[in-house]
């Protein structure tokens, strides 16, 4: 089980205020975070304030590139890892659906009623069973990469020991 | 990144910055909200708060439209020259809108794309065995 708390809802904070993210199982985590420039998580998950946020993205000039940003702050915080490793993890997954689905309905695991860490954890196994040990090693380091598109500024809180000594505080 | 276009409307070639994935989400979950309010209200009683709330929810419609619109132009003067083109009656702000972001008022019919038929089977005039239709016998 992972360390991360569940709830079914998330804070990030910029643009000078904070946002609500909704957050109710991996299902829509997996749709959000693969749409372009990953604006189905933020601003698409954020719970209220639609108004106030649709004004400040067509006024801010920055405003695009910090919901991107604070995109991958909300799918860190979701996941409980770092937001690539997340975001990578379910292309791997989505490259493969068919047989991964499969496998986790099989195994009673659907993503419509799991939570994303959940959701992660069972899916990075069944790829580590279906690998060998080379397979293993390049699928593990396809998860660590970090996408070579956008700006690489490393969110706050985003990696899981980041989370831990947060919550030991 | 993606590349500017034009459009030409009224007469006039305007250049418009395509719209960030994060300004359209935001434009459609704020019209998403605003038709669940306006169900809301056109099946509560209808009185003078409900026209005027019914009235208030329109204009802001309109108004997150037009800034969506505004937003995405790169001459800003373009803009003095659309307004007068409507206040003069020449173009409502759903052409303008639709010029832009196309006829949004129905959706395309779903089109289910036709099997191939296998090359083999096609040539000699065969039906593929897989295909749904009845041989008639002789």
């Amino acid at each position: 089980m992972s360390a991360v708390s569940r709830s079914d809802r998330l804070y990030v904070t910029g643009l000078g205020r904070l946002w609500t993210v909704d957050n109710p199982n991996a299902l829509p985590w997996i749709h959000a975070a693969l749409s372009p420039d990953m604006a189905g998580v933020f601003p698409g998950m954020v719970v209220d304030a639609e108004q106030e946020l649709f004004e400040l993205l067509m006024s801010h000039p920055e405003a695009n590139v910090r919901c991107q940003r604070m995109a991958r702050v909300a799918l860190g915080r979701a996941a409980g890892r770092e937001w690539h490793w997340a975001h990578n993890m379910i292309k791997e997954a989505v490259g493969s659906w068919t047989h991964l689905n499969g496998k986790l309905v099989r195994e009673g695991v659907r993503a419509s009623d799991t939570s994303l860490p959940d959701w992660l954890d069972a899916a990075w196994t069944v790829f580590m069973e279906l690998f060998d040990k080379k397979e293993q090693m390049s699928f593990q380091n396809r998860l660590r990469s970090i996408p070579a598109t956008g700006d690489m500024v490393q969110p706050r809180m985003s990696s899981r020991a980041d989370l831990m000594s947060f919550a030991a505080d | 990144m993606a590349e500017e276009f034009v459009r030409t409307i009224a007469g006039r070639d305007i250049t418009f910055r395509p719209a960030k994935p994060a300004q359209m989400t935001a434009f459609y979950r704020v019209r998403n909200r605003q038709i669940q309010e306006l169900e809301k209200l056109r099946g509560a009683e209808s009185t003078t708060e409900t026209l005027v709330a019914i009235h208030d929810l329109y204009e802001r419609f309109e108004q997150n439209e037009l800034n969506l619109f505004t937003s995405l132009l790169v001459n800003k003067d373009d803009m003095d020259f659309l307004d007068d083109v409507m206040v003069r009656g020449e173009l409502t702000l759903a052409d303008l809108v639709g010029s832009l972001f196309g006829n949004t008022e129905e959706a395309p019919d779903d089109v289910e794309p036709a099997p191939k038929q296998p090359k083999k089977a096609a040539k000699q005039g065969k039906l593929p065995k897989t295909a749904n239709v009845r041989r008639v016998q002789k």
